[in-house]
């Protein structure tokens, strides 16, 4: 029997009082886990019935070796949780319109940009969070990053991979960490591009961190990125929200 | 979330523009209507699918790509479908 030797739980860290709780200290708290922080909108029944079918996924994952039905699992929780809260506010507004530019060109003659919102940088460019901080910290301390002013981070279309980073705070880094083609694809637009099914890659890419002081972003960069990527010369942006 | 007030600002400036969402944040993008948007049924953080997954990642760009394309009028949302 080896149960003495496996990793168990860490009983360093306070003991959850509830589910409820449980789930609070996922929420950028003690526990800080973006990937499962969601769990911090359900109630205290669906929190039981989401941990219980998750056991049971992962029961049937581990049996199959397929984690197809678990992943699929996770993320119709993920869609539940959030729905509740995606409601209109001052800076989500509910527009009434939807501006449009029509594509003047074949995709094949076509220089595209990238534009994410997920926080991608350079490893000689500034994350998008303190200096003082690890990254650890600031992703507890979220509420900052409502009040921090916009920054854009430009990204040669020639950039090796290995020297992209991420700093997101609000979503789970680990997959973009592995592979930054799930969020800023540039290889993937490389190979495009390569292959003829666009004309080129833009040469500046693009990418801020989308938890931000929105008011700053709506009045006054959204519209300087614009006149940028304007200045650019690109005839269409590929956009990513984390 | 926010990156649907910057494709408006893109498309305001005369430049299409196509975002790719997850199923989560589908109601976001429906308040703030960036003029075409892909909803995946992915992971948040994971838009364009899992890690190291080349041939899925091509296949959400593609259909990015053909939206932007095709789109003859603002907003329009499509969910990707593998």
């Amino acid at each position: 029997m080896a149960d003495s030797q496996s990793r168990g739980p860490d009983l360093s860290q306070p003991e959850p009082r509830s589910l409820k709780a449980f789930a609070a200290s996922l929420y950028h708290a003690e526990r800080a886990d973006n990937y499962f922080k969601f769990l911090h909108n359900f109630s205290e029944e669906e929190l039981a019935r989401f941990l219980q079918g998750l056991l049971l996924q992962v029961g049937d994952a581990i049996d199959d070796g397929n984690t197809d039905a678990l992943t699929r699992f996770v993320q119709r929780g993920q869609v539940a949780a959030y729905a509740p809260t995606q409601t209109a506010a001052p800076f989500r507004p509910d527009f009434p319109d939807s501006p449009f530019a029509p594509m003047r060109k074949p995709l094949r003659e076509a220089t595209i940009a990238l534009f994410s919102s997920g926080a991608i940088y350079r490893d000689d460019q500034d994350p998008y969070y303190p200096a003082e901080l690890t990254y650890e910290q600031a992703v507890r301390d979220v509420r900052k990053a409502r009040e921090r002013i916009p920054s854009v981070r430009v990204i040669p279309a020639e950039t090796p991979e290995e020297r992209l980073c991420v700093g997101h705070v609000a979503y789970d880094i680990r997959a973009a960490q592995k592979d930054i083609n799930v969020i800023f694809p540039l290889t993937r637009f490389r190979e495009l591009a390569q292959e003829g099914s666009i004309g080129a890659l833009a040469q500046r890419n693009y990418s801020y961190h989308g938890l931000t002081n929105i008011p700053r972003l709506m009045q006054e960069s959204a519209p300087q990125w614009a006149q940028m990527l304007k200045d650019d010369g690109v005839d269409a942006v590929f956009l990513t929200a984390g | 979330m926010t990156v649907g007030h910057v494709a408006r600002a893109i498309e305001t400036a005369g430049i299409p523009t196509v975002c790719v969402y997850i199923e989560a944040f589908r109601p976001d993008a429906q308040l703030l209507k960036p003029a075409r948007t892909l909803i995946t049924p992915h992971l948040m953080g994971r838009p364009l699918g899992l890690p190291h997954r080349r041939d899925q990642q091509l296949t959400v760009i593609r259909a990015a790509l053909k939206l932007l394309e095709t789109a003859d009028h603002a907003p329009i949302m499509k969910l990707f479908t593998p």
